[in-house]
């Protein structure tokens, strides 16, 4: 019962999945509307990691108020044409305050992105262990696990994560919206991992690997797991822009993160009142917002189909 | 099957019950407290203590809980003496601040949220599922691709921004529309359909875009199947071909998803009416949810959840009746 023996096999695997990887990136780029929207993403990334330097370099900040902006002679409606745009406020300022769109929509960018990540990372890992778990070993364990997430998808998930974010007033906002998306999100990846799972352990590989001598930690951990890279990685590009649409969705209802932090759900639920005098406040975080959404959604087909050759239509 | 039928709404009933477990834990073990919330943000602390002890706040959670369920079943009573407040069957709590049964504020803005669901789904289905099925038939024409690429833009639009921009072009620019507001379907038609016209376009293409991609996918699996190969190589004509071979197995895959999509939605839009001001379940959420009322909030949440696990049990049974495999694994 050594685990020394089988090293040739996953050996094989690890080589197998690291081509794979090589020759996606390849894929991706040589296609160019995929190449275009992985630039669009990087973009957005650096934007979002880079908001300080970007406000700096624009001279402003995201919670600055700019009375001068703002003319209340029209009752705070930004001075200038289409919502304020000037050499000073590059995409114009906030209605009644007078802050920097520009720069709220920046650090917008790094609330959307940093949320949707760790909620990914977290439903991406609870998924993986938990299918995984409920796959291989079968059973009783399957039979808990099948059931507990046949029972968080038909919770009508977007009323409950309401509910639980406005019982809980004293925690913190962005912690919380990770871990609930998180939770509402694992079964999704689970109930992938889960069948995909059913299927490796019955593979020829693993049964070799099994008579070896490979324990049942190894056979998991080297033989079924490096083989979940692929589907794993599919559903997590796409569950990136659910995630955003939903915090967007929750700042939006005003239980998201809470001001001054800026967040672009939010800032079209402020521009509400005001879009019909000043529809760019509204144009821009929705526009910024699209945009991210579209993007992450074509690169989530675009894996898919650099991944499974089966889906490329 | 009626076997199969029962076995299914227990299985509800079960999941039902949890849900309704976790949404009391949820307010009543969390910090916030239910008192406060049931009065509103000012309130005297005389106020306070009258409602702990008219809600039943002092007993233990599992007491609470087992009131909580006999109101459901039976209905029940709120305090004693003088200030009793009946909250007849079915009860699914008593909003202080509004001083109504959750129940009676529930039917009396779901007409609201079923005009709503319903217009939008028939658009939706009609839209999405005809332009799949197009897409299939021409694959890789330019028709094809410029749907898909709709398609997927209509997925990535936030509903509240399609609302607002229908809104802003509509009604302030053209003028083509009024401003939404809640018209009954029997005493003016027209006022109706013109206020429910823009949520449905709204929810529509979000939807639509995604039924698209799926009957798409759908029917070019089912295109390459034996049977349609089958089928044309017995000499049926196409279209009988599309429609009973190709098309039929294709639509399964909808039929479930749009048993959840109508589900979800008939326990309110949230957002959709939240943003054109319609008060149907999901504004009064909303509402509930910005001033803390949380009977509202708890009973919206199991109103929702029972809309849900109803469409999963139709789902599940209108499957068993078109196919007896799933009776039989189920």
């Amino acid at each position: 019962m050594t685990t020394a023996l089988p090293t040739s096999i996953p050996s094989g695997v690890r080589r197998r999945a690291g081509r794979r990887d090589a020759s996606l990136l390849r894929r991706l780029l040589g296609q160019p509307s995929s190449a275009l929207t992985l630039a669009v993403v990087c973009l957005l990334v650096v934007a979002a990691i880079a908001a300080p330097l970007i406000t700096w370099l624009a001279g402003t900040s995201p919670t600055t108020f700019h009375s001068d902006a703002v003319d209340p002679a029209l009752g705070g409606l930004p001075r200038g044409v289409a919502g304020g745009i000037s050499a000073r406020h590059w995409l114009g300022v906030e209605p009644g305050s007078g802050r920097d769109v520009l720069a709220r929509v920046v650090y917008g960018a790094r609330i959307s992105l940093l949320i949707s990540v760790l909620a990914t990372g977290l439903s991406v890992v609870l998924g993986t262990a938990l299918g995984l778990a409920a796959g291989f070993f079968g059973g009783w364990v399957d039979a808990v696990i099948g059931r507990l997430m046949d029972l968080l998808m038909s919770f009508p998930s977007l009323i409950f994560m309401i509910a639980l974010i406005s019982a809980a007033p004293g925690v913190d906002r962005q912690l919380l919206l990770v871990v609930v998306l998180g939770f509402f999100g694992w079964p999704y990846v689970g109930r992938l991992v889960r069948g995909q799972a059913m299927v490796l352990a019955r593979g020829e590989f693993v049964a070799a690997a099994r008579v070896l001598g490979a324990s049942r930690r190894a056979l998991l951990v080297r033989e079924v797991l490096p083989n979940l890279t692929g589907p794993v990685l599919v559903v997590a590009t796409m569950s990136i822009p659910n995630y955003i649409a939903t915090e967007a969705g929750l700042s939006f209802l005003g239980i998201g993160v809470r001001p001054p932090t800026p967040s672009w759900g939010q800032m079209i639920a402020s521009a509400v009142p005001w879009y019909a005098a000043d529809p760019m406040y509204f144009l821009i975080p929705g526009a910024f917002l699209f945009v991210t959404v579209l993007a992450f959604n074509v690169l989530g087909d675009a894996v898919r189909d650099a991944l499974d050759p089966r889906s490329r239509r | 099957m009626i076997l199969y039928a029962l076995r299914r709404l227990a299985a509800a009933a079960a999941i039902l019950l949890v849900i309704c477990a976790a949404t009391f834990a949820i307010f009543y073990l969390m910090p916030a407290d239910p008192a406060q919330g049931a009065c509103g943000k000012a309130c005297s602390p005389e106020r306070i203590a009258q409602i702990r002890a008219t809600l039943g706040l002092n007993h233990s959670v599992v007491t609470q809980f087992r009131d909580y369920l006999v109101g459901i079943v039976a209905g029940r009573t709120y305090g004693t003496g003088a200030q009793v407040v009946s909250c007849p069957f079915p009860c699914l709590g008593f909003s202080f601040q509004t001083n109504e049964p959750v129940w009676r504020m529930l039917t009396d803005r779901l007409p609201v949220s079923v005009s709503i669901a319903v217009g939008a789904a028939v658009l939706w289905l009609a839209v999405g599922v005809t332009a799949g099925v197009v897409s299939a038939l021409c694959r890789g024409s330019l028709w094809d691709r410029a749907a898909m690429v709709a398609a997927l833009g209509g997925v990535s639009l936030p509903i509240y921004f399609t609302a607002l921009v229908l809104q802003y072009l509509l009604v302030v620019k053209a003028g083509l529309l009024p401003y939404p507001q809640a018209v009954s379907l029997t005493a003016d038609p027209v006022g109706w359909a013109e206020s429910m016209v823009m949520p449905w376009i709204a929810l529509a293409m979000l939807y639509a875009g995604v039924y698209a991609r799926i009957t798409r996918g759908e029917m070019l699996e089912s295109l390459g199947q034996n049977y349609v190969r089958t089928a044309r190589a017995k000499g049926l004509p196409e279209p009988t071909v599309l429609r009973r071979h190709a098309l039929r197995p294709a639509l399964m895959p909808i039929v479930t998803i749009f048993g959840m999509d109508l589900g979800a939605l008939l326990g309110g839009a949230l957002i959709t009416e939240s943003v054109f001001g319609l008060p149907g379940v999901g504004k009064l959420a909303a509402d509930a949810i910005n001033s803390a009322d949380q009977p509202v909030i708890l009973g919206v949440t199991l109103f929702a959840a029972g809309f849900v696990v109803l469409a999963n049990v139709s789902v599940d049974l209108v499957y068993a009746a078109l196919d007896p495999r799933v009776r039989a694994v189920g």
